[in-house]
């Protein structure tokens, strides 16, 4: 069994986020960026099912050379490789476009049986990565992921549960397929002490989108299909109407307020 | 400006769905004037389809109906509307934002070329380009987002991003029944399908809400918040806290890691607000706060602030609630 998860990292928090003219995300005064907190869930969904079938999980990154430090943290708690795609290129590259990088870097690893994202990245939100792989590499997708039945290696296949808004749907895929998962599907493993101090000693391999062999025009601020303009706090609240009284008044002149907009 | 404007129709319980029918609207303001809006629909019935969408503003109807359609399959209806887009070339595909609405628009999209923005709450046209704006980093912040890809530009919107068209608001166009390419061979089955029990737990749809925090002191003291929503005829939501401590199950959560809300009414029931928790439920058209905390932030988003102790307050609003609806 042969797995590979894609990771990303993020900024910290929300505050003070910004887009460069070129619509890449950016964190405060070139602020902390960790990994993001759904990939965990992803690499433990690839080592349980490596744990129990035997093979090996790859884990893979497109950014800059900053995102060496989470590759690193994929290495600790297990992976058996870690591999950045770092190219100036990339620069204002849109999930459309990272998906384009990413289908590169499966390919050049190669033999894959199964590759895991997250369900969605807390930055963006957007949940595009996964179906746009499944995709550029003509393999199977499901996406939300919320338990694995069963990953058969041999009758290559693959039985999931999947969450959706009113129920859940158990499906199953032939193998190589791309899945993503969703937070609580497994409770991610801590890196034991001598996982960090072996990863902090491996050397994380960089790749060039010419090492990969994705075109650079396809990706980056000028390939990439759609562009953030602009990131602005949310609209101001109108302001609210504190309501006073006993319990029961407070009940009354809220009950008066509802009726009279008629809400309900 | 003229624009051929596809929408990809969703199945509601009778006909499409509600999400489908507040796109059709939006479709035909981005249409203008001369322009097309066509209801895309891949099923294997085609049961009150054409009629919906024509009663919701569709000017042509487009069906692909196949057992092999039956349940939606990425590769299936990737396969299907991706062929129909190739040949006929729309300048805008809309999609109904649901998880199965998003991992289409994600897949249809690299199946042209092109990109897709998702769960976009607004859409206009700055010139010739498509604008969306979207909920980024968990609503704390808004991305405005234009789509330039060179083929069709695809969206997904959220659920209650726009008003329902009134009824009839339709162009009673054409209706087209075409033959859809399908894969040879299916890589991806429907095994079965668990609905929820009980419609309490239909956040997305709901148009009142009840949301419970640790401000409950334990499970038990959901009972005020079950009673307010039952009132009401609302659901019941709560914050992550008491998910994590196992009062109420996931599906109730509301916020960043749980479901964006968007009901006439949300009643937050000791939750203090944080960001996490605003970032499901800021854009509730009402929102009330019951905290004993007056600094809570959930007081900064709210409409209606009342301070004070939620086993006091909240029993005497389903009272009154009740008496008002009754009366
Ligand atoms: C990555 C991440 C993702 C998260 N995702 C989510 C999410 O999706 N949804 C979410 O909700 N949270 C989320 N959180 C957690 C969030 O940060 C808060 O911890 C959580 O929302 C707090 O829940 P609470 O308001 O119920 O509890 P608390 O913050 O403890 O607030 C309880 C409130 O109840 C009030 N109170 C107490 N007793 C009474 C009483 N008798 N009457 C009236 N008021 C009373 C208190 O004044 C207080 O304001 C996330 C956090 C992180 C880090």
């Amino acid at each position: 069994m042969k797995a590979i998860v894609f990771v990303k990292e993020v900024p910290e928090t929300p505050e003070g986020v910004s887009v460069s003219e070129n619509g890449q995300v950016q964190a405060a005064g070139g602020g902390n960026f960790l990994t993001d907190p759904i990939d965990p869930f992803a690499i433990e969904t690839a080592l349980q099912i490596k744990d129990a079938k035997g093979g090996e999980v790859h884990a893979v990154t497109a950014g800059n050379s900053r995102a060496e430090k989470i590759l690193k943290e994929a290495l600790a708690m297990g992976v058996d490789n870690s591999y950045l795609v770092a190219d100036d290129a990339l620069e204002g590259s849109d999930p459309n476009a990272i998906a384009r990088v990413l289908a590169g870097a499966a390919k050049k690893i190669g033999d894959y049986d199964l590759l895991v994202t997250g369900d969605r990245a807390a930055d963006d939100n957007s949940s595009i990565v996964t179906a746009a792989l499944a995709q550029l590499l003509d393999i199977p997708v499901l996406t939300f992921v919320s338990e694995v039945v069963d990953f058969d290696a041999d009758a290559k296949k693959i039985r999931v549960v999947r969450t959706l808004e009113n129920g859940r749907q158990v499906m199953e895929a032939t193998l190589p397929a791309v899945i993503s998962v969703m937070k609580g599907i497994h409770e991610p493993r801590y890196p034991s002490l001598l996982g960090i101090r072996k990863a902090s000693k491996r050397e994380v391999p960089s790749w060039s989108l010419a090492d990969i062999g994705v075109d650079p025009s396809t990706v980056g601020a000028a390939g990439s299909p759609t562009k953030i303009r602009s990131l602005d706090p949310p609209p101001a609240p109108s302001g609210v109407e504190m309501i006073t009284g006993s319990p029961e008044e407070m009940a009354a002149t809220l009950v008066q307020r509802i009726m009279d907009k008629k809400v309900l | 400006m003229s624009k051929t404007i596809w929408v990809v129709a969703q199945r509601g319980e009778s006909g499409i769905s509600r999400t489908t029918k507040e796109i059709l609207g939006k479709a035909k303001e981005l249409a203008g004037d001369g322009g097309a809006v066509a209801g895309i629909y891949c099923g294997a019935s085609k049961d009150g389809v054409a009629e919906g969408l024509q009663a919701a503003g569709a000017s042509q109807v487009v069906l692909m109906v196949d057992p092999k359609l039956d349940t939606y399959v990425a590769e299936t209806y990737t396969s299907a509307l991706g062929a129909l887009a190739r040949d006929r070339k729309p300048d805008v595909i809309l999609i109904p934002g649901t998880l199965n609405g998003k991992e289409l628009a994600a897949s249809l999209a690299a199946s042209l070329d092109g990109g897709a923005v998702q769960d976009c709450t607004h859409l206009d046209w700055d010139g010739d380009v498509l604008v969306g704006t979207r909920a980024f980093f968990g609503g704390n912040l808004t991305a405005t987002v234009e789509n330039r890809s060179s083929g069709p530009k695809i969206f997904s919107v959220k659920p209650k991003a726009f008003p329902l068209p009134a009824d009839g608001a339709g162009g009673g166009g054409d209706v087209e029944e075409v033959a859809p390419e399908l894969p040879a061979s299916a890589r991806t089955t429907v095994v079965e399908f668990l609905a929820d029990e009980g419609k309490t737990v239909n956040l997305i749809d709901a148009n009142v809400i009840v949301s419970g925090g640790r401000g409950l002191g334990d499970p038990e003291g959901f009972e005020i918040v079950n009673d307010l929503a039952a009132a009401l005829g609302g659901a019941v939501g709560a914050s992550r806290a008491v998910v994590d401590a196992g009062w109420i199950p996931y599906a109730h959560q509301v916020g960043q890691t749980g479901k964006t809300v968007k009901p006439k009414l949300y009643i937050a029931c000791g939750i203090s607000g944080a960001i996490q928790h605003l970032a499901g439920m800021r854009t509730s058209d009402n929102i009330v706060a019951i905290n004993k905390d007056e600094n809570a932030p959930i007081f900064k988003v709210a409409h209606y602030g009342l301070v004070g102790d939620v086993f006091e307050i909240v029993p005497e609003l389903t009272k009154k609630f009740k008496e008002a609806l009754q009366g």
